[in-house]
């Protein structure tokens, strides 16, 4: 436990499982997602309908992998395009140095006294709804944090022998600090990755929830408990997997959190 | 002294970057609220008189400052979508709001650093595992689904609660809290696990110095050594934390009102934000971030309060 | 140097040796014997899950009234030896053999309660780090009150007043404002005196001195070496003294123990091992103190360094560093040798010799 070989494990697993449904719901659901049937309408969960149907008689479990997917996507694109917006303000702001340092670093302090769920919440009011707004949401709201890490590092690693032994030897700045310092901050970034993974997902689908992410009909986790809030005493079902499935996934990214944090970072 | 007057200084200075921020995202955009509010049957007349009247036919600037200065005087504007002042709006919310939230972090405050306390205390056995396990679970677990469950399990299922009615304060006290409970739990519980595992990792922190060591060379017992000499020092750790959940509670009510359909602050906001009404979202969000900065400006003060290292070394 | 040597053993006893194993020839029973160590044996669990050895069959009798000091270099066991004493050993160092008797009871079975009981009142220790070693949050008063009313049944006035009595006698100037104190308002060198004051409060039988004046300046450790003497004069306090400062241990203690990667390699009077040191390892100790008479010359120092914990060690751990290392030194460990005058060594150069070494000593 103490080298976070555990947490690894249960981490990988279960997050092994999520995306592995997801994958699969690129090439094959039980049921077509949209399909309404009224005969089977709040069908409870059976061998044809493992996950049961809604009120409107879709396959609860097609939709949710397929919701899988679309969150997984919202999730990578915010973490993945804040990382290299991250990346380069940190190394930028902790390398120079000095005023361009103050500048980022004030514009990040005033960004981060918001809570992140206003950001979200102005950036959704002034454009439009929809994929593209949420993941711009959340990246602006990510940003902050994955930067200060990444600059505290740089800082670290800029006043280390080797790095002033590199600068002796006339290795230029942008050589130094892409292929020496860099890649010192990834154990840091990784486990931020990771969490901030799991954030993504957490915020997605408190967006979708209250109608301001994902559209209808693209199945989305949050959107889904949003729809299976009235009849959860008819079909509790209906919010029990979507729901069951963020636990599983956040469980999962938080457990390989610790395990690097454990791994790396004591 | 002088730290005081400095912390002051960075709060007016991060309210001010607030509004301006705020301001300037709800004007720097490609959407035209007039044509927003109106639809895109309206005529190109009807627009522009609604520019008018919404005053946004004037340069940002100036917009700027009179928004400002009626914020300042408790003036926040007119409601485009409830067609009434904000501030009464905001007068007959916040009340609610505020309770909810209170409500959560006693909550959170009262199970999460006994619990923190419990973990520390049982390192090293099963109950240590049993509270990791818990708390990774509460991390994991989004506030509105558990709302939905306990809808299901205590409202629909064992008629604890009737889901969705909401009793005003000025109607029956008892019953006001009585419906803010479970609010007020959903929000509770991911928040309280965050706080059991940073008490637990400060516990076992300070388990960990030197102090710690002396006090059991003296011949103090475990629960000396816990209560008397961890306790408090973790606690101080603990504190600028204790900014951030509260920041978390709020943004958590913001979402749970709108499951249990509270009248508070966060169903106005996002009805405000579903409906576009910007002078409202923008009033709203100001005013949310605002008694955030405030909440963590407090806690810096409260450190210094109850830690004499940094007492004395700010004076 | 000299003549603080001289002073330094103003107490010693001559007599047979204590630091030797109860079934060793060189054995004979004193009444004066406080605590003693028995084959005492602790192993480290290493990051792999496997245990090694961090003291090994370590053998010593404290005897009533001394100041004895322990010498090695850092990861010698020194310190683990007396945490071992006073049952603070880190979750991850377990006593694995032997035993420490002090009282007629042996230490490593107490129970919590029993241990409780003894910490403070019997069995008092100082740390090497007086800055972080008491609490930032309480008082200074409030730190050492509690010393005493984790003992004794006694009135808050009473406690008030022992606090300062024992404040002004260890030397602080301004007790009362001192009691009034949060620690890091103190200097290094105050803060050990409380420290000090602290674990005498309840006049214990043994003091443990883990290191006290190591973080400290020069002349505060001069004065805090002094205090440590006084106390051990005045109320008769045993003192367990351990430092890596061989200057230090001569002023101070009456006889030494040196230890080496965890065993005991010497053991006499501060004089015999000072003077007449027969250990390649305390010799290359001595040889490496600088004095003014080598001024300008290279300091010697012992080549290599010590073996970390986890490593496998030869019979002789200090054999791979030995000037004089021989093939025995390789395939057995050492067993112990009287040289006379209680001073004994470890060391396959000296002959082992039945009781009759006595008087003479060995060559």
């Amino acid at each position: 436990m103490k080298n976070g070989k555990f947490e690894f494990r249960v981490g990988f697993v279960l997050t092994g499982i999520i995306l592995a449904l997801a994958i699969l719901s690129v090439f094959y659901t039980p049921y077509d997602i949209n399909l309404m049937d009224k005969a089977s309408r709040q069908i409870s969960p059976c061998l044809s309908h493992l996950f049961g149907t809604d009120n409107y008689g879709r396959d609860v479990f097609s939709r949710a992998i397929v919701g899988t997917r679309f969150t997984m996507l919202v999730a990578l694109s915010t973490v993945g395009s804040c990382t290299v917006i991250a990346s380069v303000l940190g190394l930028l702001s902790g390398y120079a140095g000095g005023v361009v340092d103050e500048i980022i670093m004030r514009l990040i302090d005033a960004i981060n006294s918001f809570p992140d769920i206003l950001i979200a919440l102005i950036i959704v009011t002034i454009l439009d709804y929809g994929k593209y707004t949420i993941i711009l949401a959340l990246c602006v709201t990510f940003v902050p944090s994955f930067t200060r890490i990444i600059r505290t590092a740089t800082i670290q690693y800029k006043n280390e022998v080797f790095v002033r032994s590199l600068r002796v030897m006339g290795v230029s700045d942008l050589r130094i600090l892409l292929v020496h310092i860099f890649p010192n901050t990834w154990p840091r970034l990784l486990s931020t990755i990771v969490i901030g993974l799991s954030n993504a997902i957490l915020a997605e689908a408190a967006m979708s929830y209250l109608g301001l992410g994902i559209q209808p009909p693209t199945p989305s986790w949050g959107r889904m408990l949003q729809e299976a809030q009235p009849i959860v005493y008819n079909a509790p079902w209906v919010a029990l997997c979507p729901g069951l499935m963020i636990v599983v996934t956040i469980v999962g990214l938080n457990c390989i959190g610790e395990g690097l944090r454990k791994r790396y970072l004591t | 002294m002088k730290y005081f007057l400095k912390k002051t200084g960075i709060l007016v200075l991060t309210i001010f970057l607030i509004s301006l921020l705020t301001f300037f995202a709800f004007h720097i955009i490609p959407s035209d609220p007039a044509r927003l509010i109106l639809g895109t049957n309206a005529s190109e007349a009807q627009v522009e008189a609604l520019r008018v009247q919404l005053g946004i036919d004037r340069p940002l600037s100036d917009q700027y400052i009179s928004w400002i200065t009626g914020f300042v005087r408790g003036d926040f504007g007119t409601s485009t979508k409830y067609r009434m002042p904000v501030a009464e709006l905001l007068a007959s919310r916040l009340p609610v709001t505020l309770s909810l939230g209170l409500m959560a972090l006693v909550l959170v405050l009262l199970a999460g650093i006994p619990l923190g306390i419990l973990a520390a205390r049982r390192r090293d056995t099963i109950w240590e595992q049993v509270i990791n396990f818990l708390t990774m679970l509460g991390i994991s677990v989004p506030n509105f689904f558990l709302s939905i469950l306990f809808m299901w399990v205590f409202g629909l299922i064992l008629h604890w609660f009737r889901p969705g009615t909401f009793v005003s304060y000025t109607r029956s006290l008892s019953g006001f809290i009585g419906s803010l409970f479970f609010p007020a739990l959903s929000i509770a519980i991911p928040q309280t696990a965050v706080l059991v595992k940073y008490m637990r990792t400060a516990m076992l922190e300070e388990l960990g110095q030197d102090y710690v060591r002396t006090a059991r060379g003296k011949g103090a017992s475990e629960t000396i050594v816990l209560h008397i000499h961890v306790l408090r020092n973790a606690i101080v750790a603990v504190v600028p934390l204790i900014g951030m959940i509260i920041a978390s509670v709020l943004s958590g009510s913001i979402i749970i009102e709108q499951v249990f359909s509270i009248p508070g602050i966060g169903k106005l906001l996002i009805s405000a934000v579903t409906s576009r009404d910007f002078p409202l979202t923008q009033t709203l969000v100001v005013y949310v971030a605002i008694i955030i900065v405030l909440v963590n400006f407090l806690a810096d003060i409260a450190i210094q309060v109850i830690d004499p290292r940094i007492r004395l070394g700010g004076s | 140097m000299r003549e603080s040597l001289q002073t330094g053993n103003k107490h010693t006893k001559t007599g047979p040796s204590r630091y030797v194993p109860a079934d060793s020839p060189y054995w004979e029973a004193d009444d004066n014997v406080v605590l003693s160590a028995e084959h005492l044996t602790l192993h480290v669990r290493n990051r792999d899950g496997s245990a090694s050895p961090a003291v090994e069959d370590v053998s010593f009798n404290v005897r009533r009234g001394e100041i004895l000091g322990i010498v090695g270099e850092s990861g010698c066991g020194k310190s683990l030896t007396v945490m071992a004493i006073m049952g603070l050993l880190k979750p991850d160092v377990k006593p694995t053999g032997g035993k420490i008797i002090f009282d007629g009871r042996d230490l490593l079975a107490l129970t919590g309660k029993e241990r409780e009981a003894i910490n403070g009142r019997d069995l008092s220790i100082i740390y090497q780090e007086p800055m972080t070693s008491l609490n930032p949050l309480m008082k200074i008063g409030k730190q050492l009150g509690e010393a005493v009313s984790l003992h004794e049944k006694v009135s808050k006035e009473e406690i008030r007043k022992r606090t300062l009595d024992l404040l002004t006698e260890v030397g602080i100037q301004d007790a009362e404002a001192c009691m009034k104190a949060y620690p890091h308002q103190l200097s290094g060198g105050m803060r050990q005196r409380v420290m000090i004051a602290m674990a005498t409060i309840c006049k214990p039988q043994i003091l443990l001195a883990d290191e006290p004046t190591t973080a400290l300046d020069v002349t505060t450790q001069a004065h805090v070496l002094d205090l440590l003497k006084r106390i051990n004069r005045e109320y008769g306090t045993t003192i367990l003294f351990i430092s890596h400062d061989l200057g230090v241990i001569n002023r101070i203690c009456d006889r030494v123990i040196v230890m080496y990667a965890g065993r005991i390699c010497e053991a006499g009077t501060t004089r015999a091992i000072l003077q007449d040191p027969r250990h390649e390892y305390t010799r290359g100790l001595i040889r490496s103190i600088p004095t003014r008479d080598r001024k300008g010359e290279d300091l010697p120092c012992i080549p290599g360094r010590v073996p970390p914990v986890e490593e496998k060690k030869d019979p002789c751990p200090f054999a791979p560093r030995c000037g004089r290392a021989m093939d025995i030194c390789r395939t057995s460990a050492p067993s112990v040798r009287g040289c006379g005058g209680g001073h004994i060594v470890y060391c396959h150069l000296y002959p082992v010799k039945g009781k009759g070494e006595k008087k003479g000593g060995i060559a």
